[in-house]
């Protein structure tokens, strides 16, 4: 709302701009000149009018003073008169129902009816008279000037209730406005006293208020204020007393005469039967009168009216004048300014043809225009150097440049930026091209690290990416072609790595493969079977074209295969029967396969003619013909030729064994006859042994008797071995009888650290009981300190008491005697503690020693249990060793009895020993017998060395019928 | 018998004394008992500075201040070492002999006690110089375990002895 207000006054034409401002300028002064005038003016005014009402209203205020303390002198001065008049005839008294004064004299002056004192004094000092005399509950007039109605003196009549009341009832003087007898006065009442004190008469005074205030009351009816202003005056009660229109009626139904019957002294403004009024007032009140002066507020506004309306005016006149110069000026600018608007507009739209008409006037807007025409003509300026800039530019030639020099400021930097913006295009272009250009000439570049902004970046990024996405198809091409490279097939590259056409190259790559690999498989697998010696049967799958001629190539490849190995089996089984004479039809075959039966057939021909001169030499052989060697005619060659090196070497080897067989032979011939001389030498020294047999013979006689000596011995041995073995016996039973006791011993000394154990338990105890009996001691000193306390006060006491009744003299002596008793009582106790105290301090050195010889038996005990505890050990230990002894002691035992069998045993080898030497006599003695006949044996070998020799002979004859290789 | 007994030494002579019996260090004392006030226990007591050594110092006594005089100090007796001072005992002066209220510290008070004046030998004393105010030696029967024992008490003049001070 509030922008809305700015932007319609900011979209206001000029020309009503400067008709505001002016209108502005002229209103807002000259009206607040008017106001601040017309306000000053009424304010004086009004301050004037105000000060003149309220002296007008003091002056009415004091008039009516005037006017009422001199009608009170008048009052005052007829009733001092009047009262000594009166007093004059004597003191008053009533006497028959009459009022009387009664003089020193003790005449008595009747006052009933005579009025010559009241016109007396009515004829000194004016006004009226009368005297009252109290009659019951009333005054009644005896002696007056007050005419009553019907032209007489209005005697018997009686005052009025109200002054009754101030003057009889309670004793006051009264003063104030009275109708007398159908008259209005102003009167003083008095009462008359008399001799008791008592009210029994007034004294009268009075003034016709026509005579005193009327006077003042016309006064104010001819007072006139302002034009038709006028004074008028009411009571307490809101009544009239004096008021053009409503005099005698109540006013106190006005809001106005209700504000003033409140602040009784001021001035006010109010409206009056239409008309704004403004009245001063205040209270006069000895005579409850308020006095208001009032008039039509009009009346005095007249001057700031014509203030007013003057100010109005020149404001009116101001205000067109104004406004007319306004609009003569403001359309001139207007129109101006409406020009360059529309210039301006037209620049903006882009429409620079345009020019500004100067109308040569030097003012800002002329100066505005010409600025503006300069600013358009460069703006075209600039605006032809970008269309070249960027015509160039759409031409592709970068290296075009604005040419900053031709303008100033700000034109020149946006030039500058043109060329900054060409400049930052330019360098990544050229970077994008490069990049591009090595892309497409197959050499992949790295990455671009150089940081680009914005767009240039984007450039970067897609650059980056396409390289990343070359090298990723590049590689797996590689991956792909190294592995079918070597062999294996089965790699396919992973096409989702892979975006767009590159994936679809991937695909297509991997699609080749497998058109590949299955028809290779399928090749591959009957070839691994040809290999394997396998022969598959035809493949009969299709496949397309040269697949198709590779797998008829294999199909005639399975069908030469099993050609040849028909033929090679014939020939094999030809040769296996030993047919080998057996050749295959080699026309069958063609190329190499015709080559390899060539070739068995061959081989047949090359072992036949070997193994028919194997037979030969063989046969050669069989004949003891060892010279006959393999004819070098007969082409052998390799196992052939090694095969006829064999034979030969047979020959060879023969001829060479029988030839040494021969020699050796001869040798033997020779050695059998120097063993038949060595022969003869055994034959003799057997003769020697048997010789040497009956020697030994004599010698085991000998050896026998030593050995029954031996056994003797022996027999001793056995008896000492039987003792020991008896004594060892009765050690064994006396250690089992140690080990018991030792037992017994261990078990007793348990039973007696048990015993210990229980006794250190009790001394603990006891040392327990002492010590709580050391501190109930403690307790016990405790308290005999007190008492000693209490003792050592008592003394004390005694002692003073003892003084006191001793400087008493004898009066005192009866409570010396008394204070002496308590003294020793006192000292006795005092002593008794003492004792107590040292016997308790006894008992606790006693109970000390208790407790130490408890400790010292504690740890004697301690000791004995240490030593029960050794003793039981040194009792397990003398168990242990006796059982060792008993064990060792039976060992002996035991050891006893075996030596007593090894005793034995050797008595009974003795015995052996004995009967081996006496049967080596006796085989002595076979041995002579068997000597001899080794002899007969040696001469039997002879014979057979000598038939050896014979043999030797024998065989050297029969191997000269070998015929042998040289 | 006591009324007869006045402070005054010449009517001392004959008849009876009435003593209060005191110790001091190994010696028994005994000063006239219309010279004693009373006795009270010890209390802390008070030194004053720049006084002489025989005033030990001041003590509250319900509400009194009252001088302490060591009367060991006063008659050069040797002080021992095992008594300490709370056991020992005070004997308030009676005021017809001072001016201020002054007590006088002791070791023990044993009695009061009445004694002839032929149990008392003034000859001792007239040999001793005036200065250690010494009225006479008492000769104390009593008996312990049934033997008769004489105890000797040194009988002083405690208004002589403080002298001077009394008049301050």
């Amino acid at each position: 709302m509030k922008e809305g207000k700015a932007s319609k006054i900011g979209n206001m034409k000029i020309g009503t701009k400067i008709l505001i401002i002016c209108l502005a300028l002229v209103i807002v002064p000259t009206v607040l000149l008017g106001v601040i005038a017309y306000t000053s003016a009424s304010a004086a005014l009004e301050e004037q009018v105000e000060t003149e009402f309220e002296l007008r209203v003091s002056e009415s205020a004091k008039q009516a003073d005037a006017v009422y303390t001199l009608t009170m002198d008048i009052l005052e001065a007829g009733l001092n008169v009047l009262r000594s008049e009166f007093q004059s005839y004597g003191t008053p008294q009533i006497q028959n129902g009459q009022l009387v004064l009664v003089d020193s004299a003790g005449q008595v002056t009747v006052v009933n009816d005579n009025n010559a004192m009241v016109d007396d004094v009515v004829n000194q000092v004016g006004g009226a008279a009368t005297i009252f005399q109290v009659q019951g509950n009333q005054a009644i007039r005896v002696a007056t000037t007050v005419i009553g109605a019907d032209g007489r003196r209005a005697l018997g009549t009686p005052v009025s209730q109200p002054v009754y009341d101030a003057v009889v009832v309670r004793g006051e003087t009264f003063y104030g406005t009275a109708n007398v007898v159908g008259v209005d006065y102003i009167t003083v009442y008095e009462p008359i006293r008399g001799p008791g004190g008592a009210v029994i008469g007034i004294l009268f005074t009075g003034v016709k208020e026509d005579a005193t205030l009327g006077v003042l009351i016309n006064d104010f009816k001819n007072t006139v204020i302002g034009q038709d202003g006028y004074i008028y005056v009411f009571n307490s009660e809101g009544t009239a007393v004096l008021h053009p229109t409503l005099e005698g009626q109540s006013l106190a139904q006005y809001d106005f005469i209700q504000d003033m019957l409140g602040q009784k002294e001021g001035l006010i403004h109010y409206e009056w039967e239409g008309d704004d009024k403004i009245a001063a007032f205040t209270y006069y009140e000895p005579l409850d009168w308020y006095i208001a002066a009032g008039a039509d507020w009009a009346d005095f506004t007249g001057p700031i009216d014509a203030i007013r309306n003057a100010i109005l005016i020149i404001v009116i006149g101001a205000v067109i004048i104004g406004g007319a110069i306004a609009v003569l000026f403001g359309r001139n600018i207007a129109r101006r300014m409406g020009d360059l608007v529309n210039l301006g507009r037209r620049v903006q739209e882009g429409d620079l043809s345009g020019t500004m008409q100067t109308d040569g006037s030097g003012d800002e807007i002329g100066q505005v225009a010409g600025a503006f025409s300069g600013v358009v003509s460069t703006i075209q300026q600039f605006g032809s150097e970008m269309n070249m800039i960027s015509a160039a530019a759409s031409d592709g030639k970068l290296d075009i440049r604005g040419d900053q020099a031709k303008f100033k400021g700000d034109y020149a930097l946006m030039i500058n930026g043109v060329n900054d913006i060409l400049d930052a295009v330019i360098g990544p272009l050229n970077v994008a091209a490069e990049y591009v250009d090595r892309i497409s000439n197959g050499d992949i570049p790295e990455k671009i690290t150089d940081e680009y902004k914005g767009d240039f970046n984007e450039i970067k990024n897609n650059l980056n990416k396409c390289i990343d996405a070359v090298n990723l198809l590049v590689n797996d091409a590689n991956m792909l072609a190294n592995d079918a490279v070597e062999g294996k097939l089965d790699t396919r590259a992973d096409a989702g790595k892979h975006e767009g056409d590159f994936r679809l190259v991937i695909e297509g790559v991997n699609n080749i493969l497998d058109a590949v690999v299955k028809p290779i498989k399928g090749m591959g697998g009957a070839m691994n079977k040809i290999s394997n010696g396998n022969i598959p049967g035809k493949i009969t799958r299709e496949f397309k074209g040269e697949y198709n001629e590779l797998k008829n190539s294999v199909n005639r490849c399975i069908d030469a295969i099993n050609m040849l190995i028909d033929d090679a089996n014939v020939l094999a089984g030809a040769a296996v029967e030993g047919k080998l004479a057996t050749r295959a039809d080699a026309s069958k075959h063609q190329g190499d396969y015709r080559k390899v039966i060539d070739g068995l057939n061959n081989t047949l021909d090359a072992v036949v003619q070997p193994v028919n001169e194997v037979i030969r030499v063989a046969d050669s052989y069989a004949n003891a013909d060892f010279s006959t060697r393999f004819s070098d005619d007969v082409a052998a060659k390799g196992d052939m030729e090694r095969l006829k090196n064999a034979l030969n070497n047979v020959s060879t080897q023969i001829s060479q064994s029988i030839g040494e067989v021969n020699r050796m032979m001869g040798e033997l011939a020779a050695i059998s006859e120097e063993a038949n001389a060595s022969i003869e030498e055994v034959s003799s020294g057997a003769q020697q042994i048997a010789k040497n047999t009956g020697h030994v013979s004599e010698n085991s006689e000998k050896a026998n008797n030593g050995v029954v000596q031996v056994l003797r011995a022996m027999e001793d041995l056995s008896a000492a071995v039987e003792e020991v073995t008896s004594n060892s016996e009765s050690v064994a039973s006396m250690a089992r009888n140690a080990n018991d006791q030792s037992r017994e011993g261990a078990k007793l000394a348990a039973a007696a650290e048990q015993g210990i154990g229980e006794i250190s338990q009790s001394a603990g105890d006891v040392d327990k009981i002492i010590k709580g009996i050391n501190e109930q001691m403690d307790q016990i000193g405790k308290i005999v300190g007190l008492i000693a306390d209490i003792s050592n006060q008592t003394n004390l006491l005694a002692l003073n008491a003892a003084i006191e009744a001793a400087r008493a003299g004898d009066a005192g002596r009866g409570f010396a005697v008394v204070a002496a008793e308590v003294k020793s009582l006192a000292q006795e106790s005092g002593s008794s503690a003492e004792s107590i105290a040292n016997m308790i301090g006894e008992l606790q050195v006693q109970a000390k020693r208790a407790v130490e010889a408890m400790g010292t038996a504690n740890s004697a005990v301690e000791a004995g249990s240490d030593q029960m505890e050794k003793t039981i050990v040194a009792f397990n230990e003398i168990v242990q060793s006796v059982e060792q002894i008993s064990r060792a002691i039976e060992e002996v035992a035991s050891a006893s009895e075996e030596q007593a069998a090894t005793v034995e045993q050797i008595t009974a080898s003795v015995h052996e020993v004995s009967s081996l030497i006496d049967e080596n006599a006796r085989e002595a003695g076979d041995a002579a017998a068997a000597t001899e006949e080794a002899s007969a044996g040696i001469d039997e070998v002879a014979r057979m060395v000598e038939n050896v020799s014979a043999v030797a002979n024998k065989t050297l004859q029969a191997n000269q019928q070998f015929k042998l290789a040289k | 018998m006591a009324s007869e007994v006045h402070s005054d030494d010449s009517q001392v002579m004959s008849g009876s004394i009435q003593v209060v019996e005191f110790i001091l260090g190994d010696e028994k004392f005994a000063i006239d008992l219309f010279d004693v006030r009373e006795v009270v226990e010890y209390t802390r007591i008070s030194a004053l500075p720049n006084s002489p050594s025989y005033i030990k110092g001041i003590i509250d006594l319900r509400g009194e201040i009252t001088t302490i005089i060591d009367l060991k100090d006063r008659l050069n007796i040797m002080r021992k070492n095992d008594r300490p001072d709370e056991e020992s005992r005070i004997i308030v002066l009676d005021e017809n002999i001072t001016k201020k209220k002054v007590g006088i510290m002791v070791d023990d008070v044993l009695s009061v006690s009445t004694f002839e004046m032929n149990q008392v030998d003034r000859t001792g004393a007239a040999d001793v110089d005036d200065d250690s105010s010494i009225l006479g030696i008492i000769k104390k029967k009593t008996k312990v375990k049934d033997k008769d024992l004489t105890d000797l008490i040194i009988w002083i003049e405690i208004k002589q002895l403080l002298g001077d001070m009394l008049k301050m």
